[in-house]
């Protein structure tokens, strides 16, 4: 007697191609790039920053001269892979999709930098996040105008309603819509930004369902410890 | 990722491919964005390598992946079919030939994004309920729920295909 599988196999046939590996690596490897100059960008532009800054205090060069010999004080730093409120509110107006392919970085607007997507927003199903960054918690949809306006899911996190914000509904970029979607679409999020330490380091678990229950998904995640997992990416 | 790494990611996903990329055709009915879904898998399992190597079963960890991957697609505009946990009525047929074409394939395509995904995973997989819940993220009750109306859905559905062969036929 023949398997479910086999049954099944033999109604659909064979796939007329394969998935491409070698490409799907090649895209892989490119977004690891894109993450590390992105990484290495905002350490940059830190370090620009904090020069301007500097050179523009009256008698800094007087200062740093009455230090020489001086041992230097410690100062706390803010390193630049951390997820920092702005990012999380720049995550919550942005257009996260575009953030899925490096060649449409440019298009997730609203100063979203990408390679901090995947730290910053809990999504994935059993993702790692540090408890030393901001985070958001949100759902985005693409579709049509009325059909956001009724988008209305709820989150939870271990079963505790969170209060949530949504954006205004946004027209997607007329090329990429087109070209992605077929057609003029928006896109809304909803979504609620939590500080560092909010949630307790550990397993825990992210709902988001609509009270119809027509959309209901479980995430597990996991939050590191300062120091630990992705925190020591920090 | 490590060449080494590369390696073995790449002999798994090649292993893999054949039953990956027909499960996800189950799920969607095209082939096209089955191949898609499964990209879209193998990239994400691609970026959690060493963690997924480290899961109880690397299986398991991509059929989740797939899952998800799949759910997420079914809510997109553009993948958007017209979906419903109630089977609709059977439409009156005027040809003999739509009879043959109502396949198994075709009934699973009447179902909702995650019922299909139910009956993947038990049916096609050939999982057990406590494995087909930790896959979606569920409870074991809400699998044995989808399940037993999915199939009360199929079955109905397939008793109706027969009588309206005997119908024709006679």
């Amino acid at each position: 007697m023949m398997s479910n599988q086999e049954l099944l196999d033999n109604e659909m046939g064979s796939p007329p191609s394969v998935v491409d590996v070698e490409k799907v690596i090649a895209n892989e490897r490119r977004r690891v790039r894109y993450r590390r100059l992105g990484a290495a960008g905002v350490l940059a532009a830190s370090a620009v920053a904090l020069a301007l800054v500097v050179s523009a205090l009256p008698n800094s060069g007087a200062a740093t001269q009455a230090r020489v010999g001086t041992k230097p004080r410690p100062t706390a730093t803010v390193s630049p892979n951390l997820v920092t409120q702005s990012d999380a509110e720049a995550l919550l107006g942005g257009f996260l999709i575009a953030c899925e392919d490096p060649t449409t970085y440019a298009l997730a607007g609203h100063g979203v930098p990408c390679p901090k997507v995947e730290r910053g927003r809990i999504y994935d199903v059993d993702g790692h996040y540090c408890a030393d960054d901001w985070h958001l918690v949100s759902s985005q949809l693409v579709d049509t105008k009325p059909n956001l306006e009724k988008y209305r899911p709820l989150q939870s996190i271990d079963g505790v309603i969170l209060k949530t914000t949504r954006t205004p509904i946004r027209l997607i970029d007329p090329a990429y819509s087109q070209q992605h979607f077929g057609g003029q679409y928006y896109y809304i999020q909803i979504g609620v930004i939590l500080p560092p330490q909010q949630i307790s380091p550990g397993k825990h678990s992210l709902r988001q369902f609509t009270a119809d229950h027509s959309f209901d998904r479980q995430i597990p995640f996991t939050i590191d410890r300062s120091g630990t997992g992705v925190c020591a990416d920090s | 990722m490590k060449r080494v790494d590369e390696d073995e990611y790449r002999a798994y996903v090649m292993a893999r491919m054949d039953r990956l990329q027909r499960a996800a055709y189950l799920l969607c009915r095209d082939w096209h964005t089955a191949e898609d879904l499964v990209s879209v898998t193998f990239g994400k399992l691609y970026r959690n390598w060493s963690r997924a190597q480290q899961a109880n079963s690397l299986d398991a960890y991509v059929q989740t992946i797939l899952m998800r991957s799949w759910l997420d697609e079914a809510r997109r505009p553009w993948r958007r079919e017209r979906v419903t946990d109630n089977m609709p009525d059977l439409p009156a047929p005027d040809r003999s030939d739509v009879i043959d074409r109502l396949s198994l394939i075709d009934v699973l395509s009447e179902l909702s994004p995650r019922r299909r995904a139910v009956v993947v995973l038990r049916f096609y997989f050939d999982l057990s309920v406590q494995e087909t819940a930790e896959r979606l993220g569920c409870s074991p009750s809400t699998v044995m729920n989808l399940s037993s109306q999915t199939l009360e859905a199929m079955r109905n559905r397939a008793a109706a295909i027969n009588q309206m062969t005997e119908e024709i036929s006679s």
